[in-house]
């Protein structure tokens, strides 16, 4: 990092030239595949400006409402839930090794059990509604989340804790101010899986059983032979998953820049 | 620190690389040492007394008649063992589980060894990779199933996928994070190339690698697991969705709880290997 400062007037040029090289091989993949598919008549792969023109009127023009905002809504519901519960519960149990590590059977369980198995358990459970894909993508992300609080309010550094004990914190004081920040590195490294593992299962979750979102209509698509309409909603989710997890590491950049600074990172 | 206070205690969670953060205050609660009997004790009965628990409330009907009592569901789990076509079911996920990490690891780690030793190689695809790996496996079933068809062959692909990402980059970590000052030692003392692989390099990715391997296993279980839900290609997951389609809701769960403990046996065996084998490695050493 300080040597990029101190250095900047005099690397600019090459910087611009570290860019460009790095651009080469993302646009040669996307001209390859604009030029070599213009002309296919697979039924598989048809072109890519097809799919372009099927992304931008269908998706993002009439479906936006339809389906990509169900889908989303779905996701960052159940991922919201799944936070405040699985944080508050984290900073509570954090604080009771004794409650923690009689649940951690139970705890581990959860964490291993593939996600994906419970889809059909939640459809009889709750049905195909919004309800049952809210509550299960909240209940499988609250595991990475709780158990990675867990771990890092309970693994505070006993000097931090004698400084809490002699300023005379009260407990609320102590656990706002101390612990939850000195756990949100590992909360947050928790909470980039549990991100992950929303959108993994708001599409697996589409494509079981569902009467709307981009999986659903992507996977109707499939099973018509609409395979223009199918690559654009792959290509959409693609689009989608890069984004959300781009998002959270630049927020996670910004709320750890205190913890790299204090490291010497 | 006093004799009183620094009795073995085995059961300390070491913490791999992934978990980030330094520990410095990892002290174990007082009470672990005065009354170690308890505490092993403590989470075997806590879970005995939540299995009884679901027992009574499910016999009193204060759960739906689709939740049966574990007892129930235990019962189905025995009887399924005994049966061929659960066992086909079984041997047919761990197959797709196996070919799929296989493949993928070897792609993962050849790509990362490649990008990590090679930096033009690097600064040409990492926005390419970037792109890639934020892209969840499960995305590309429908033009699989399209190109491919329902068939084992689908599951391996995407089994690979979801493995190739977490094993590239924990291996590039590993090979662009060796320390400068080891690898001139190593050329200072003349090593061979394959010197300088097998006894610097090789140590320092390894633990990486041992990460990578561990979160790749828990991907490609869960993709596994949705390609045979959602295709019916064989395994436990197509079984799962049948039954639950069936109303078959005991032998359902059986199955759920030994999917779940197929993902706690691949964590505990791959925990335990990378200790014994990592054990000389600063982060698994005892204190």
């Amino acid at each position: 990092m300080t040597t990029a400062t101190t250095a900047a007037p005099l690397k600019l040029g090459r910087q611009v030239n570290r860019v460009l090289i790095s651009v080469i091989v993302p646009i040669a993949i996307l001209v390859a595949w604009w030029v070599v598919s213009l002309g296919s008549t697979s039924p598989f792969f048809p072109p890519l400006r097809d799919i372009m023109v099927r992304l931008g009127e269908d998706w993002l023009l009439t479906r936006v409402v339809t389906d990509v905002f169900p889908s989303l809504l779905r996701m960052f519901a159940g991922f919201a839930i799944a936070l405040v519960i699985g944080v508050g519960l984290g900073a509570v149990l954090g604080r009771q090794p004794l409650v923690a590590r009689a649940l951690n059977p139970v705890l581990q369980f959860g964490r291993a059990l593939p996600a994906t198995a419970l889809v059909p358990v939640s459809i009889v459970l709750m049905g195909i509604g919004d309800t049952p894909k809210i509550a299960l993508i909240a209940f499988v992300t609250v595991f990475p989340v709780m158990l990675n609080t867990i771990d890092g309010v309970r693994n505070v550094d006993l000097v931090l804790e004698d400084v809490c004990g002699t300023y005379r914190l009260t407990r609320k004081q102590r656990l706002l101010n101390v612990q939850l920040p000195a756990a949100g590195p590992q909360i947050l490294a928790g909470m980039r899986i549990a991100l992950s593992v929303a959108f993994v299962m708001m599409v697996v979750t589409e494509l079981v059983a569902a009467t709307n979102g981009i999986g659903y209509v992507t996977l109707q698509a499939q099973q018509n032979f609409h395979v223009t309409l199918m690559w654009s909603g792959m290509l959409l989710l693609g689009i989608l998953g890069v984004l959300i997890n781009g998002l959270f590491i630049l927020v996670e950049r910004r709320m750890l820049r205190w913890y790299k600074q204090d490291s010497g990172e | 620190m006093t004799a009183v206070t620094s009795p073995p205690n085995g059961d300390v969670r070491k913490r791999g690389p992934e978990d980030g953060g330094p520990a410095p205050g990892n002290r174990p609660a007082v009470l672990l040492r005065e009354r170690p009997w308890f505490l092993v004790a403590l989470p075997w009965v806590t879970t005995a007394a939540i299995i009884a628990l679901q027992e009574v409330l499910s016999r009193v009907g204060f759960f739906p008649p689709e939740v049966p009592p574990f007892s129930v569901t235990f019962g189905a789990a025995v009887q399924l063992m005994l049966t061929g076509t659960f066992w086909v079911s079984f041997v047919a996920t761990v197959q797709q589980l196996a070919i799929g990490l296989i493949v993928g690891v070897v792609g993962g780690v050849a790509l990362g060894v490649a990008v990590g030793a090679i930096p033009l190689l690097y600064r040409l695809l990492h926005y390419v990779l970037d792109f890639l790996r934020f892209i969840p496996a499960v995305v590309y079933l429908p033009i699989l199933i399209l190109v491919m068809g329902a068939k084992p062959e689908t599951a391996y692909v995407l089994a690979a996928v979801g493995t190739i990402w977490p094993m590239l980059y924990q291996t590039y970590y590993g090979v662009v994070g060796v320390s400068p000052i080891l690898k001139d030692t190593g050329r200072v003392f003349g090593l061979t190339r394959r010197q300088q692989l097998r006894n610097i390099v090789l140590p320092a990715v390894s633990p990486f690698m041992a990460t990578g391997l561990r979160i790749a296993a828990s991907h490609a279980l869960v993709v596994v697991v949705a390609v045979q839900i959602i295709t019916t290609v064989e395994g436990l997951g197509r079984d799962i969705a049948v039954y639950a389609t069936n109303g078959v809701y005991p032998e359902m769960y059986a199955l759920v709880g030994i999917v779940g403990l197929v993902g706690v046996l691949i964590n505990v065996v791959l925990e335990r290997t990378e200790r014994r084998m990592l054990h000389w490695h600063a982060s698994y050493r005892e204190k």
